[in-house]
């Protein structure tokens, strides 16, 4: 396993959001679609994917179907809703606003204050 | 966020239970197998591959609870589990069980009985169209409440205030039918009657005008006719005189009409025949005394018009009639809502029982609250135990309310046979009539259809 970065709290959501908006996945494609697109920094603990999943669900964000994966196994894939569109676009809004805050205070040298 | 998704999530995982399940295990079987496939391209022999993935795989079973958790069914089932424990619980005290839902069904039935009652008699309303524009007027005073039939057809003939004013009595006769002899209620009832009751058969007709008819009640129809609907228009003979039966009135067609006094004999009855009355006017009879009919009357005000306006009416009316009719008992008009009449002084009595079963309610509840003190304390140690072993304050909490909510549901179910089985048997229990005959303040007046009882021929000669 190469170098992971843990997850700060409250990211999973964001990230099964974001990927199951790219296209309807089921839930271990939805690991491999985080690892690929992070190029592996991304790590999504399988233990902690099916509840936030469910939350997820319940929360009427993402809604589920039956269907056939690329190996030819029916699959469960999750695609995102109406609401949940919404929801990933004020969460990207917010997270684009607090990594630039993060990034600010960080670049901070001891001239600027 | 709308709330549906999350209600019908909600409903799945409570009445689907099963097959959510299913479908998780399903999922996360193909789940596993993507990933063990992905492991052994990578070079890994199946076997390791598959307990590899089982280990990164974790725990399903918590995630199953978990996802029943997030759709907020588990407390559902928290209840079901303190339902079942608190029927075992109620099993295991029958004695227990038992005084509390004897006193809980005394209480709750005597007010529920009581309630009915009043329910009945003060709040529900009369059976006439516009019931606060029913009137009940007398004008003879001393024993008696009716009118004189010389005051109710001058009325009849001049009062302005009135929609309608319906002369009435009641009687006992018996109606030969062809093949039978039935004795009946008989309400003689004059012609505005049909309006003021907004009468409406729903076999043959009504009387018309002042032709000699009898309406049948619905429950006379069928107990004396069999519910025969050939009925209307055929004759009965009552009181040896052929009358036709112009109708059936429907079974809601219960109008009040005041009760028979207490000393003309006749008990509480429902009405079975309503039949036209026609008032007739004074008769000299050969000692010269003057006969004349006394009648109850109600009467239907107009629209608008008070209870003032039409008491001065019939006032100038009266005195009007007696300048040229002199009368020589002396009487004063009254009026007041036909209502007020009908259940005026079984208002107090009524209340005082209510406010008796309100206090043996409180200490019904009391005993109950006595009895589950007690058994509380003989369970202390099972609440130490359930504590020691890790239920919360507000789950032991809860499983005492759902325990007693049982018991007070139980008490309530029986509470309510009881106040049904009471009412029943209201004749004995006493309903209005008995309060109100029972009640101080009525004397029982003489009262007879025909007022023949003139001892003194010279007081009632007219001038």
């Amino acid at each position: 396993m190469a170098t992971t970065t843990e997850l700060l709290q409250g990211t999973l959501d964001l990230l099964i959001l974001k990927a199951v908006s790219l296209r309807p996945e089921h839930g271990y494609g939805i690991l491999l679609r985080i690892q690929q697109i992070s190029r592996d920094a991304l790590q999504i603990q399988q233990g902690s994917l099916y509840p936030a999943l469910y939350r997820l669900e319940h929360q009427g964000v993402i809604e589920s179907d039956w269907g056939e994966s690329e190996n030819k196994r029916r699959a469960k894939f999750y695609r995102l809703t109406t609401a949940g569109r919404r929801r990933l676009r004020d969460e990207t809004a917010y997270w684009k606003r607090f990594s630039e805050a993060i990034g600010l205070v960080l670049a901070a040298a001891p001239e600027d204050v | 966020m709308s709330p549906l998704p999350r209600i019908r999530s909600f409903l799945s995982a409570l009445f689907r239970r099963r097959q959510l399940e299913r479908d998780m295990e399903a999922e996360w079987r193909a789940h596993l197998e993507a990933h063990v496939e992905v492991l052994v391209n990578a070079g890994m022999s199946r076997v390791d591959a598959m307990r590899r993935a089982r280990m990164d795989f974790g725990d399903p079973l918590r995630w199953k609870e978990q996802a029943f958790e997030v759709r907020g069914v588990e407390w559902v089932n928290d209840l079901g589990a303190d339902v079942r424990h608190g029927v075992r619980q109620m099993r295991r005290a029958p004695v227990f069980t038992a005084a509390v839902l004897v006193t809980l069904a005394a209480g709750i039935g005597l007010n529920t009985a009581v309630f009915s009652v009043i329910d009945a008699v003060l709040v529900r309303s009369l059976s006439y169209p516009d019931p606060e524009r029913v009137l009940w007027i007398t004008t003879i005073e001393r024993d008696q409440e009716v009118v004189n039939a010389v005051d109710f057809l001058a009325w009849k003939e001049q009062a302005t205030s009135f929609d309608g004013l319906v002369a009435f009595d009641l009687a006992n006769h018996a109606i030969y039918t062809a093949d039978n002899v039935v004795q009946s209620r008989v309400a003689w009832v004059s012609e505005d009657f049909w309006t003021v009751s907004d009468a409406r058969p729903m076999l043959g007709r009504l009387p018309l005008g002042r032709e000699d008819a009898v309406l049948l009640s619905y429950p006379f129809f069928v107990s004396a006719f069999r519910a025969d609907p050939e009925v209307a228009g055929r004759a009965v003979r009552i009181n040896g005189r052929q009358v036709t039966i112009a109708g059936v009135l429907p079974p809601d067609f219960r109008p009040q009409l005041t009760k028979p006094f207490a000393s003309s004999g006749l008990p509480e009855k429902a009405i079975d025949v309503y039949r036209t009355f026609t008032v007739p006017p004074p008769t000299k009879a050969p000692n010269g005394a003057t006969v004349t009919w006394l009648v109850s009357v109600i009467g239907k005000l107009k629209a608008g018009v008070s209870v003032e306006r039409a008491r001065a009416d019939l006032e100038a009316i009266r005195r009007r009639t007696k300048a040229a009719n002199p009368m020589p008992l002396p009487s004063t008009l009254r009026m007041m809502p036909l209502k007020e009449r009908i259940v005026g002084d079984a208002t107090r009595p009524l209340i005082v029982l209510l406010a008796a079963a309100g206090f043996v309610f409180l200490i019904a509840c009391a005993n109950v609250a006595h009895l589950f003190l007690v058994r509380a304390s003989a369970r202390r140690s099972e609440v130490a135990i359930r504590a020691s072993i890790g239920a919360g304050r507000w789950r032991l909490a809860r499983q005492f309310f759902i325990e007693s909510g049982l018991i007070a549901a139980a008490g309530a179910v029986a509470g309510l046979v009881v106040a049904r089985w009471s009412l029943a048997t209201r004749p004995a229990f006493g309903g209005c009539d008995a309060l109100r005959t029972a009640g101080p303040g009525r004397r029982p007046g003489r009262w007879s259809r025909l007022s023949l009882h003139l001892p003194e021929p010279a007081r009632h000669r007219a001038a």
